[in-house]
This record gives C-alpha cells, structure tokens and sequence, in this order.
C-alpha cells in the first residue's frame, strides 16, 4: 500500500513537471530553442500573483498574470529572440540565459531570498481520501488535470486549427511556410507566448502547492528539461508521460529513503538517455 | 490586355556573384509564360525575386500595378503571388490533407478550395491521410501546386514543374495547368524541358547566364534560335 501511495503521488508531481515541461517543448518543437529561462520565467509568474493577489483575490490575480505571461513571451521573442535566431544556434541560448540571469537576480532584489507561498486557503491541504491509508491532495489532483486538460489543448490547437498547422509547418521548414503566407516571426512569437502562458500557469500551480524563492528557477528548468528529454523531444504527449515518469521515479526513490528523491529521478533520466535516447514516446521523422 | 507583372531591369546578387543582369519581361493578365534555360542560368533566382524570397539589388517587380520592393515574401501571397518551389517542399510531418489546407493560411478567396483540388488531382485526394515524408516525387508536387492554389493566385510561379517526374505525370502535371489558367490565373513557369515549356505557354525567355538573350511567342520562336539562345552560340 505505501507502494501504491509512492505511485500515485509521483503520479500527481509529475503532473506538475509536465505542465512546467510542455511550454518548454512547445518552444523547442517550433523553433529549436531550449529556453533556459524557462524555469525562472515561471518563478516570476508565481511573484506576479503574490501581487497582484495582494491588492485583489487570487483567482483574479491568476487570471491578470496568465495574459501577461503570454504577452510577454511574444515581445520578447519579437524583439530579441528572432533577431539573435538568424544569428545561429548559440544566440538564442545566450539571450534565454540572460534571461535566466536577470530574472533571478531582479526577483532577489525586489522580493529577497526569503521562502513564500501563494496562500489558497483549505485548498492547499484538503484532500480526497480513496482508501484507508491512501488519500490525494485536491490541489496536486488540479494541477495534474491542468496539465492533462493543456496537453489536450494544445495537442488540438496543433492539429486542428489553420494557425496550428501553420506553427507545424513552420517547425518543419521556415522557408516553406514563408512561400504561403506565413510570418514567421509572428508564429515564433505566438509560440513563445504559449510557452510562457504554460510556463506561468506551472509556477502558479507550484507557488500554491509548496514554498519557493528566487532561486529556484534553475531547478525546475532542470526538471522540465528532464521530463521533455525523457517523453522524447518535439512530441507534447512524450512531455506528459515524461513528467509522470520523472514525478514517479522521485516518489519511489523517497519512499526507499527520503533524501533519495530527486537523485532518483536524475538516475531515471540517465537510465533512459542510455537506454532509449531518442525517448519514450519521440516521433521519428525524416528532416 | 493589362500586364499582371513586369520586371524593369532587375539584378540580384548572391554575395559578391551577379546571378541576374538586367531582366525585364512583361507577363499579360491570363498568360503562361515560361522560362527556359540551362541550370545555373538564372531562372530560380528569377522567380526567387518575384515571390520576394530573395531582394533584387537594383530595378522594380510591378504586380498588378503595385511596386513590390517593399513588400515581403509572405505578404505577397496575400497580394496574390504563390510560388510552387524547387524541391516542392512539402512539410514532412504533416498529412497531405494538412499540406494542402495549410496552403489557404493567407485567406484569399476565389475558385480553389479542398474539394476543387482533390477533382483537379485524384491522387491527392487518394493519398489525403498519408504523411507528406512518404509521398513520391510526382505526388509531391501535385501537393506542391495544390496548396499553392488554396491561396487561389492571381501569378503561379512554378520552379521545374516537370524535373524528376515519370513522363505520365509530367503530362498529368500539364494537362492541369490549363485548368489552372481557365479560372483566371496567370503562370509563369520555369523549365528546363524546353518543348514542353513551349507547347504549355502563350510566351517564352530564354536565359543564358543571368540574362534574357530571347524572348517571343511561344508558337513563333524557331527551334533554332532557342538552341542559340539556350547554348550561348552566336553569343560574345
């Protein structure tokens, strides 16, 4: 039963990882860029709702902060990432590490390394009791079905909507795309704009559940990086199960021995980088 | 009749290389017009610059009137240029059904739809789940022309519309431009088989190493001037 237990929470964290993944391979996906503020862009999103949730409601705040997220992964991509993309591969890398770099230090700055929380009331610690020895947090149940419902989402915004399609073409030859019709510098920006609106729903989500600070970007790019790599670069479901993957493997190594954890979720990693490189659920396909 | 598209002494460059000299043609309202030439002579380049892939270094692209020097690549399939290009570029990782419908992102309304294209090219319409990864060479430009008429084009350019193809679907390929042309768009083609070319359009330029040495009615151009024109003999 604790086995069980061990499953199903690693089951709902992963969840989480998805959610903070998927924009992550959106971005990936569509342009080749790995957002190395991917993390730190949804630490942020957690601190705008801090505010914004002071001088309203946090419903209200989540609801304000998601837009922004979004309008701010388009102007940024606009303004900096597609001019550094025609520079190479490198430049891109650079820039999201600025990013990475400034966000932390202005978070440090402005709110101090001190741990906080977005306060949710009874939500953060009611939960469902299924068995005698097995109850599940209502919050960590929402975000793994926030994480389900935006897998959905965007796997039918991709497949079946014209400017899905279009980001699909894009992915596959810009050039191409441009002969009918398609500004790229558009879709790149709508993709990044979706990647951060991911982004800061998975740092809301995050900041609900459990304490964070400044620092902690980095780790959770880590984590994402971790499930993209291990679902299978490019493919959104591939994310999902990676982050249930990654969320299991930490679950079972704590339940063997606390501090165990995250260690064994990078052994999962490892494991499958050498066995399976390409990941679990990759689409091969020709260039 | 009314010219769709002129060029007045276009010159473009890649790098330091002059690719095209000079070129100026006239293309009328409704026309084919093809382009014949050895490789390296210019004709991609040429159609390059009119999609607006590729900026002229000096003289004027005029579409429908408009000067289009500043206007963009993809802003001109709005304006209603499409070009079906070199190697087809079909996206890989989407269905031909896909292909085809992404081709209508510049929502341009006319004639062309899903249903229009599918009747011009059954085979498409056989093949409209498979990936475009696993299309052969004669479907994939069927795909290729198809979803550049979704965006239903007043000027279709097309960059080797029969390279690589089975002597059965060039003919395919061919019979269908004239349906093309029936609902009002104008081509311009670019070919290297040159009596195919011929027999497909109304007017013709040869270009020999990035300039017009040749232009005429299709019908009235003698083989032996093309042969002239197409090798450089008689040419300093």
């Amino acid at each position: 039963m604790i086995w069980t237990n061990a499953i199903l929470q690693g089951l709902l964290v992963g969840g989480l990882y998805a959610l903070l993944a998927s924009g992550l391979s959106l971005v990936f996906g569509v342009m080749r860029i790995v957002n190395l503020g991917h993390g730190d862009f949804s630490i942020l999103a957690a601190y705008l709702v801090l505010i914004v949730a002071g001088h309203s409601n946090l419903w209200l705040g989540t609801i304000a902060v998601l837009p922004i997220m979004a309008l701010l992964g388009y102007a940024l991509q606009r303004s900096l990432l597609n001019r550094a993309l025609s520079l190479g591969v490198l430049s891109p890398l650079l820039i999201t590490f600025a990013f990475s770099i400034i966000l932390q230090n202005a978070l440090l700055k402005i709110f101090s390394s001190d741990t906080r929380s977005i306060q949710t009331e009874s939500l953060g610690s009611a939960s469902l009791k299924i068995t005698e020895s097995i109850s599940v947090g209502y919050l960590p149940l929402i975000t793994f079905f926030v994480g389900v419902i935006l897998t959905l989402t965007l796997h039918v915004f991709l497949t079946r909507t014209q400017l899905g399609r279009a980001m699909r073409a894009t992915s596959d030859d810009p050039t191409a795309a441009e002969l009918i019709g398609i500004n790229n510098r558009h879709i790149y920006g709508l993709a990044t704009g979706i990647g951060l609106f991911a982004a800061g729903i998975a740092g809301i989500l995050f900041g609900m559940r459990t304490q964070f600070s400044p620092s902690l970007g980095p780790v959770a790019l880590i984590f994402a990086f971790e499930a993209v790599i291990i679902g299978g670069l490019g493919s959104l479901w591939g994310t999902l199960v990676g982050g249930i993957v990654l969320g299991i493997g930490q679950s079972i190594g704590a339940q063997i021995n606390p501090a165990f954890g995250v260690l064994a979720g990078h052994l999962v990693f490892i494991t499958i980088l050498l066995f399976k490189p390409q990941g679990l659920l990759s689409k091969q396909r020709g260039t | 009749m009314m010219a769709i598209l002129e060029l007045e002494n276009v010159e473009a460059h890649y790098g330091d290389l002059q690719a095209l000299f000079g070129i100026s043609l006239s293309l009328q309202k409704g026309s084919v017009h093809s382009v014949i030439g050895a490789n390296g002579a210019g004709k991609s380049t040429l159609l390059k610059v009119i999609a607006g892939s590729m900026q002229p270094t000096a003289g004027r692209v005029i579409f429908n009137g408009q000067d289009l020097n500043k206007v963009s690549g993809f802003q001109r399939v709005k304006s209603g240029i499409s070009l079906v290009p070199e190697g087809r570029r079909i996206f890989p990782s989407l269905t031909v059904e896909e292909n085809v419908k992404v081709g209508a992102y510049a929502k341009r309304v006319g004639y062309w739809n899903t249903d229009t294209v599918r009747t011009l090219y059954p085979l498409i319409a056989d093949r409209w789940s498979r990936l475009g990864f696993h299309c052969s060479g004669g479907e994939l430009q069927m795909i290729a022309i198809a979803r550049a008429l979704m965006a239903n084009p007043d000027l279709l350019l097309i960059d080797e519309a029969s390279l690589g193809l089975a002597p059965i679907v060039v003919a395919q390929v061919y019979e269908s431009l004239s349906q093309i042309v029936a609902q009002g768009t104008s081509v311009l083609l670019v070919e290297q088989n040159v009596s195919q070319a011929l027999k497909a359009s109304t007017t013709a330029s040869v270009l020999l190493e990035g300039r017009a040495v040749l232009t005429g009615k299709s019908d009235e151009l003698s083989h032996e001037a093309i042969k002239n024109a197409y090798f450089g003999i008689g040419v300093a």
